[in-house]
């Protein structure tokens, strides 16, 4: 897949799956990689300017193998973040969509 | 790449960011990577899955709004950075060997210096064939043209010395594997890379404390058993004495026997390591000796060239001989 999609899209996934339930770093990208062929190296960076931006916030938390895990938070303004994002993502992949179906519509004709 | 690299490398590239901040990123990588390595994946399978350091960085660069494709100018900073990342990282490796790792590595490296001398050859004889073609010309061009093939040679040797030593440390010191002393406790198989070579030397420093004050403490116990047994011999009423007396012996048992093993260890570094010391010295000066000699006159290279090795032999199996003499004396004082 075209890794600029991915980019764009990338941090809404990231939110998304940290919105329903908190998620340490591992976790996340396994999850996020199953779903989408992406560079696991891509996804921590994408982690720390959400933290920066004040969309998300960490805690640590004992795991019971091995040290700590830093867990991810949405916050408040994340969660409200998200919203916008997701509707503009659906809004845009909607034009998009129907775009190519007209186009290829007339094409076949 | 290992780890050790790919941390090396990220770290070197993310100079700008706080340290905390850098630590921080670094540990989620490194965290990561264990968590691949315990569902069963190689070290190297799980670096390369997060691709090229250059554009991770410029990811976390990024991830704080800083462009790294404006800070190109700084490299300079960059590379300096990363020669003393590297020096220090050969230098605590080296000191984290053990005595025979470190004869046999030093061994390696002067034979290496050695070939490399051997090889410059070649290279100087073609580049005087090469201006010898042009000798038909006048002398003056044909004078500026041999001080330019023998530059331009020069240049070539070095260049290819630099490398084949760059090599040799990379693969003889940096991904050489320690020959652990004894066992490690499993703290330790956590760590990071950075934090490994920290804990190898402490842990060494750690093993050597604990050596002494075992000696110390065996001595105690003795003379501790000792006036237990006098004041056994006193019966009940002079236990308590015996005791106070105990106490006493412990504390000066204790600086008698530390300072002992301080002497026994002067004594061994003088009777040791300085003739070995000595005769690494030999070693190197004979190997430079035999470079200028031929360089100036051509004679008596390969002779020179013989007592080198055959010096640098003397010190490998010295050095080997008394390490195990060491290590055998050291196991049965355990």
């Amino acid at each position: 897949m075209n890794t600029q999609f991915k980019k764009g899209v990338l941090e809404l996934v990231v939110l998304l799956a940290i919105s329903k339930k908190d998620k340490y770093g591992y976790q996340l990208v396994s999850e996020v990689g199953a779903m989408m062929d992406v560079n696991e190296g891509t996804i921590y960076p994408l982690l720390k300017r959400l933290v920066n931006d004040g969309y998300c916030n960490t805690y640590l938390e004992q795991s019971s193998e091995g040290p700590a895990r830093k867990y991810y938070r949405i916050t408040t303004s994340g969660s409200i973040y998200l919203k916008i994002v997701t509707a503009e993502w659906l809004e845009f992949a909607g034009v998009v969509n129907r775009y190519i179906k007209e186009n290829s519509i007339n094409e076949q004709i | 790449m290992n780890r050790f690299d790919f941390v090396n490398r990220l770290n070197g590239k993310l100079y700008l960011l706080k340290d905390n901040e850098r630590r921080d990123i670094i540990d989620e990588y490194v965290g990561h990577i264990n968590m691949k390595m315990k569902e069963g994946k190689s070290e190297a399978e799980a670096i390369k899955d997060f691709g090229d350091v250059d554009e991770l960085a410029h990811e976390i660069l990024s991830a704080y709004h800083i462009d790294s494709t404006k800070i190109e100018n700084k490299t300079l900073d960059i590379y300096v950075r990363q020669f003393f990342d590297y020096f220090s990282k050969t230098a605590e490796k080296i000191l984290s060997f053990s005595t025979a790792q470190m004869a046999r590595v030093f061994v390696e490296f002067v034979v290496l210096l050695i070939i490399l001398n051997v090889l410059r050859y070649p290279v100087v004889i073609s580049g005087n064939i090469f201006a010898g073609l042009f000798s038909w010309l006048p002398y003056s061009v044909y004078h500026i043209i041999q001080r330019l093939t023998e530059l331009l040679a020069n240049i070539i040797c070095i260049a290819f010395s630099l490398m084949f030593i760059y090599h040799f440390i990379n693969s003889r010191v940096i991904n050489a594997t320690i020959v652990p002393c004894g066992e490690r406790t499993d703290s330790d198989k956590n760590s990071t890379p950075d934090e490994d070579i920290k804990k190898d030397t402490i842990y060494k420093v750690d093993k050597v404390n604990r050596n002494l004050k075992g000696k110390s403490e065996d001595a105690a116990t003795s003379i501790k058993n000792t006036a237990v047994k006098t004041g056994v011999s006193f019966k009940n009423s002079a236990k308590k004495i015996s005791l106070n007396i105990k106490k006493i012996t412990e504390g000066t048992g204790d600086f008698v026997i530390n300072l002992a093993v301080l002497l026994i260890r002067i004594m061994i570094v003088l009777c040791v390591w300085i003739p070995c010391a000595a005769l690494a010295v030999a070693a190197i000066v004979c190997t430079l000796l035999a470079v200028i000699v031929f360089m100036s006159t051509g004679i008596g290279f390969i002779g020179i060239c013989i007592a080198g090795a055959g010096c640098c032999v003397i010190f490998a199996s010295l050095t080997l001989w008394l390490t195990k003499m060491l290590a055998g004396g050291k196991a049965e004082n355990a």
